[in-house]
C-alpha cells in the first residue's frame, strides 16, 4: 500500500504568515533554505497536523490549548495592534493519496483559532493572558474516485488518522536529524532491539506462538481429563493432577505478572522517551545560557581592566606624559640655574679674597675679647660695651661670605630650591613614547577583545531568543540536572525490571518443561482402551508447531539482521564509496544487537562524525525498506536536516539512495542551497523548492517566501 | 622675603581668556563647582587642562598676551599640591625661556606661563580646526597629540606659524553660527 503527500498548506502557521502551500510529487522533493528560512517550522507543520505534536513541546503539554506559540507572530501583532476583534485562524491542511484504495484522497486539516481579549493593550502581543484560544480542531475527509465522501471530526478523526498514519512508526520515518542520536544509540543496542521490534513482522510470530500454546493446554487438559474418568489409581492420579494445575497455576500467574511487568516496561520506556525528548528540547540550551553568564562576567572584567587603565592613564598623562618633547627646556633651565650658581659662587670667592687682607683672625680676636681690650685701636672694650660686641661679631668672618647684594641672595634663595629639578624630571620623561604606545596597545587588545566578546554574546543571545520563541518560555523552566537523574532512575527500574521480566520468562519455562513432564506422566495411568486419539495427535501438532516458529522466529530474526545488515551495507557503499573516502561496514550481532564497524575484511574499523550518522541513517532507511516491502505498505519518508553532518559528495549519493528507496521522501534540508542550479539538473530530484527568510524590522516578526526552483 | 620662588608662586592665580577657559579648560577639565561627573572629563581637575594647554605653548614655543576680559580657575598652590613636578617644569620653563633673573619676581614668572598657556589655547584649536571639532571627543586623541609631537629638529622646520585672534575666532565660530560647540 503506497501512500503519497500530494501537498501541505499552511495559513499563519510559525514562521509561515497568511497562506502558503506546497506541492509535492512521487520521488524525492527538496526544500532547502538557510537557517532560520523556516525549514523546520515546515518540518513542525507535518508533525502538527498529524500527531498533534510540536517540537520543543513537552510530551504532556502536546494538548494544551492554551499554547499559541505555533501561531504566527506577525499576524498577533497585527491583529494586537488593531485591536482587532477578527480571529486568527492557524491552519495547516494535508492531502495523501492512497492509489491501491481506488485512489482515495484522505485531506487533514488541523486548525486553531484565537481571539483578543480586553484591556490587551496593558501587555504586549506574545503574552498568553492577551489571547482567548479556542479548542484546536481535527477534520479528517477522504473520497474515493467515485466521489464516495466520509468525514470524521476530532476524536474520531484522531482515530482514523491513527489507522493511516499510526504514531508508533512516526519516529523512525519522521524525523530531524538532531534526534538521530536518540533514535538509534549505537552504545545501548536495546534502541536497535526496539526499532527492529517496531517496524518488523517478528512480533507476529509471537502471537502465533501463544495462540498454539493455549490451544496446546486446552488439549492437554482435554486429555487428563478423559484419563481421569477412567483411571483405576485414582490417588496418583489425583496427585499428579493437582500438581499439574499447580504448575498450570503458576505458569497463568507468571504470565500475568510477565505482562504486568511488560506493561510497566512500556510505560518506562515511554518515561525515558520523554525524558530524552525534553534533553533533546533542551539541546545546547543550558550550555547557551551558561556561555551568556561568562560572557557577561568577562566583558565586565574588560571593562573595568579598560576603566582602571583609562584611570592610570590620566594620572601619568597629567604628572609625566604630557611632558613629552620639553628636554631641551628643562637642559636649559638647569643651564641656567648652574649659570647663576656660579655666577654666585664667583661673587662668594672675590668676597672672601677682599675680607681676608683686613680682618684679623680667630685667635687674636679671642685674646682680645680674654683682655677686653681691643689690640687694634688700642682702646679698652669691657664685656658687654658696644666695642666687646663689636670684636666679638668679627669671629668666623674670614669663613663667611658677608655683604653680598641683596638682590643676589633673594634670587639665590628663589632659585636655590629649582637646582637637580630638571635632571630629576628629565629622568621620570624618559621613554614616554614607548610607554604610551604600549598604553594604547593594551587598551586596544581589552576593547577589541570586549568587542569580540560583546558580539559572541549578542550571537548567543539572539540565538537563545529564536530557541525560546520557538520551544515556549516553559523552557525555562526545565532543569536538565533533575531530567538526567530521572533519567537515570528510569534507566536502572527499567533494566531492574528487564531482569525481572527475564526472571519470570525463565520461571514459566521451566513450569512449563515439569507441565509437559506431568502430562507424560499422567497419560502412562491411561488405560490401554481409553481413546485420544485425535487430541494425542493434535497435542503433538501444537508442540511441533510450537517448535517450528520459535525456531523459525530465531531464524527469521537472524535472517532480518542479516537482511538490516546488508541492506544497510550497500546503502553505506553506494553513498559512501567515493575517492578518498574509505567505506566502513557494519555488522551487528544476531543475538544481543550489538553493532560494530569493520572494515572489508571484518577487522574493527572505529567509525565516526559523518560516518556514523550515515550508519544510522542506512539502518533506519535498511529497517524501513524491509519493513515497507514485507508489510506491503510505503510510507513517505520525511526527513528535517538529515545530511547536516555529510560533505556534498555525501549529500549527493545520501539523497540519491533516498530516492531509491522510497517511493515518496521529502527532504527538509540546508546543505544544497549554495548548488540548486546544479541540484535542480539532478534528474532524481522531482521536486525542489528554496524557502527564504523575509526580515522586517523586529526579526521575531519575520515571515518566509516559498520559491518553485524546479 | 619669601623662601623660593616654588613657594613664591604659589598664592597667585593665573588668568586665562574667558572664551578659553569655556572651550578648552572647562571642556576637558572637571570642574568641582558644576553638577557633572568627573569621569566624564579627561582632566580630573581645571588646572590640568591649562597646564597641558602651557606645556604645549612652550614646546612650539608660542608665547600670546591675553586679550580681553581674564578669568582665573586656581591657584598655583592647586598643581603644587596634585603635580608638583608640573608647577617645577613650568618654571623651569620659564627660566629656560627668559633667564634666571626672571625668578627674582613670581608675578612676571606668572606671566610668562599665562602667555605661553595663552599661545597653547591657540594650538589645540588649531588641531581641532584641523581634525574636527570634536577630536578630543575621543580621549585616544589626547595620546596621538603626545605621539604626534615631533623631535626637536623636525619641529623647528615646521614651526607653527603665530595666528591672529581673528583666525582662533573662526575656528571658534567653525560653521557654528555663534554657538562654540566643540
Amino acid at each position: 500500500m503506497i501512500m503519497i503527500i500530494k501537498g501541505i498548506s499552511l495559513k499563519n502557521f510559525k514562521s509561515f504568515y497568511g497562506d502558503n502551500e506546497f506541492i509535492f510529487s512521487n520521488g524525492l522533493n527538496i526544500i532547502s533554505g538557510h537557517e532560520g528560512a523556516g525549514k523546520s517550522n515546515l518540518f513542525d507543520a507535518f508533525m502538527w497536523v498529524l500527531f498533534n505534536r510540536i517540537s520543543g513541546l513537552k510530551k504532556g503539554e502536546k494538548l494544551a490549548e492554551s499554547n499559541n506559540s505555533y501561531i504566527n507572530d506577525r499576524i498577533k501583532n497585527e491583529s494586537f495592534i488593531n485591536s482587532s476583534t477578527e480571529p486568527i485562524i492557524c491552519e495547516v491542511q494535508l492531502n495523501v493519496i492512497i492509489p491501491e484504495e481506488n485512489n482515495k484522497e484522505y485531506t487533514v486539516i488541523r486548525s486553531k483559532s484565537i481571539y483578543l481579549n480586553k484591556g490587551h493593550e496593558k501587555n504586549v502581543f506574545y503574552e498568553k493572558n492577551v489571547w482567548t484560544y479556542e479548542n484546536s480542531e481535527l477534520i479528517v475527509s477522504c473520497k474515493d474516485k467515485n466521489y464516495n465522501e466520509e468525514e470524521y471530526l476530532n476524536k474520531e478523526a484522531e482515530t482514523k488518522l491513527d489507522s493511516i498514519f499510526p504514531e508508533k512508526i512516526r519516529k523512525y520515518i519522521w524525523f530531524q536529524g538532531e534526534q538521530l542520536n536518540e533514535l538509534l544509540d549505537f552504545e545501548n543496542p536495546e534502541t536497535l532491539r526496539k526499532a527492529i521490534d517496531y517496524l518488523s513482522y517478528l512480533s507476529v510470530y509471537e502471537h502465533m506462538s501463544d495462540i498454539i500454546s493455549y490451544s496446546h493446554n486446552m488439549l492437554e487438559n482435554r486429555i487428563v481429563n478423559s484419563i481421569r474418568a477412567n483411571n483405576r489409581d485414582k490417588k496418583k492420579f489425583d496427585n499428579l493432577k493437582q500438581e499439574i494445575d499447580l504448575k498450570e497455576k503458576a505458569i497463568i500467574s507468571g504470565k500475568s505478572s510477565k505482562l504486568l511487568k511488560e506493561k510497566a516496561l512500556e510505560k518506562l520506556i515511554s518515561e525515558e522517551d520523554e525524558l530524552n525528548e525534553k534533553l533533546a528540547i533542551l539541546a545546547g540550551f543550558p550550555e547557551l545560557k551558561e556561555k551568556e553568564g561568562r560572557l557577561i562576567g568577562e566583558i565586565e572584567m574588560l571593562k573595568e581592566q579598560v576603566s582602571n587603565l583609562n584611570d592610570q592613564e590620566k594620572t601619568l598623562f597629567v604628572n609625566k606624559w604630557m611632558l613629552k618633547g620639553t628636554d631641551d627646556l628643562l637642559m636649559k633651565a638647569d643651564k641656567e640655574i648652574a649659570k647663576f650658581i656660579n655666577y654666585r659662587q664667583n661673587l662668594v670667592t672675590e668676597n672672601r679674597k677682599q675680607l681676608a687682607e683686613g680682618v684679623p683672625g680667630d685667635q687674636l680676636i679671642h685674646d682680645m675679647l680674654e683682655k677686653q681690650h681691643c689690640t687694634v685701636c688700642d682702646r679698652p672694650a669691657k664685656k658687654g660695651s658696644p666695642e666687646f660686641i663689636s670684636i666679638k661679631s668679627q669671629l668666623d668672618s674670614n669663613k663667611v661670605v658677608k655683604a653680598l647684594d641683596y638682590d643676589i641672595e633673594d634670587l639665590y634663595e628663589k632659585i636655590i630650591s629649582l637646582r637637580g629639578k630638571p635632571s630629576n624630571i628629565l629622568f621620570k620623561i624618559k621613554n614616554i613614547d614607548e610607554n604610551v604606545t604600549a598604553h594604547k596597545s593594551k587598551i586596544e587588545f581589552l576593547l577589541n577583545e570586549r568587542n569580540r566578546k560583546n558580539k559572541e554574546l549578542d550571537n548567543i543571545r539572539e540565538k537563545i531568543k529564536e530557541i525560546v520563541r520557538e520551544k515556549g518560555h516553559e523552557l525555562l523552566n526545565l532543569n536538565p540536572t533533575n531530567i538526567n537523574s530521572t533519567l537515570l532512575r528510569v534507566r536502572t527500574d527499567k533494566i531492574t525490571l528487564m531482569r525481572q521480566i527475564n526472571s519470570v520468562t525463565n520461571d514459566i519455562i521451566l513450569n512449563e518443561t515439569k507441565l509437559k513432564n506431568l502430562y507424560i506422566e499422567i497419560s502412562k495411568l491411561k488405560k490401554s482402551d481409553e481413546i485420544n486419539i485425535i487430541e494425542e495427535k493434535l497435542v503433538r501438532y501444537t508442540e511441533f508447531l510450537s517448535e517450528v516458529i520459535s525456531k523459525q522466529t530465531e531464524k527469521e530474526k537472524i535472517e532480518l539482521i542479516e537482511k538490516i545488515q546488508n541492506s544497510a551495507n550497500d546503502i553505506q557503499k553506494s553513498v559512501a564509496n567515493i575517492n578518498n573516502i574509505v567505506v566502513v561496514f557494519i555488522e551487528i550481532d544476531r543475538k544481543d544487537y550489538t553493532l560494530k564497524f569493520v572494515d572489508a575484511n571484518g577487522n574493527p574499523n572505529p567509525s565516526h562524525g559523518a560516518q556514523n550518522t550515515l550508519a544510522k541513517m542506512s539502518i533506519i532507511n535498511a529497517i524501513v525498506k524491509l519493513s515497507n516491502e514485507k508489510k506491503n505498505r510505503n510510507y513517505p519518508f520525511i526527513a528535517d536536516a538529515p545530511t547536516s553532518d555529510f560533505a556534498m559528495e555525501f549529500t549527493d549519493r545520501f539523497l540519491e539512495s533516498v530516492s531509491n528507496t522510497y517511493q515518496q521522501s521529502i527532504i527538509i534540508t540546508k546543505d544544497l542551497i549554495s548548488n540548486l542550479d546544479l541540484y535542480k539538473k539532478k534528474g532524481y530530484i522531482k521536486k525542489l523548492y528554496e524557502l527564504q527568510k523575509q526580515c522586517t524590522e523586529e526579526i521575531a516578526l519575520s515571515t518566509n517566501s516559498i520559491t518553485i526552483i524546479k | 622675603m619669601e623662601t623660593n620662588i616654588y613657594q613664591a608662586i604659589q598664592g597667585i592665580e593665573p588668568e586665562m581668556e574667558i572664551l578659553k577657559r569655556q572651550h578648552i579648560v572647562e571642556k576637558y577639565g572637571y570642574n568641582k563647582g558644576v553638577n557633572e561627573r568627573k569621569s566624564s572629563k579627561y582632566f580630573g581637575m581645571l588646572w590640568e587642562a591649562f597646564a597641558w594647554a602651557a606645556i604645549l605653548g612652550f614646546y612650539h614655543d608660542k608665547r600670546k598676551p591675553l586679550q580681553g576680559e581674564p578669568s582665573k580657575a586656581f591657584k598655583y598652590s592647586t598643581i603644587a599640591r596634585n603635580g608638583p613636578d608640573i608647577l617645577d617644569s613650568l618654571i623651569l620653563f620659564v627660566v629656560a625661556k627668559e633667564g634666571y633673573g626672571i625668578l627674582k619676581d613670581s608675578g612676571k614668572v606668572n606671566k610668562v606661563i599665562e602667555e605661553y598657556a595663552n599661545g597653547g589655547f591657540e594650538i589645540i584649536f588649531t588641531i581641532l580646526k584641523e581634525k574636527g571639532s570634536d577630536y578630543f571627543g575621543d580621549e585616544s586623541n589626547f595620546l596621538q597629540e603626545i605621539l604626534d609631537r615631533k623631535p626637536i629638529i623636525e619641529k623647528e622646520k615646521n614651526k607653527l606659524q603665530p595666528s591672529k585672534n581673528t583666525e582662533i575666532e573662526s575656528i571658534i565660530d567653525d560653521g557654528e553660527g555663534g554657538n562654540f560647540k566643540f
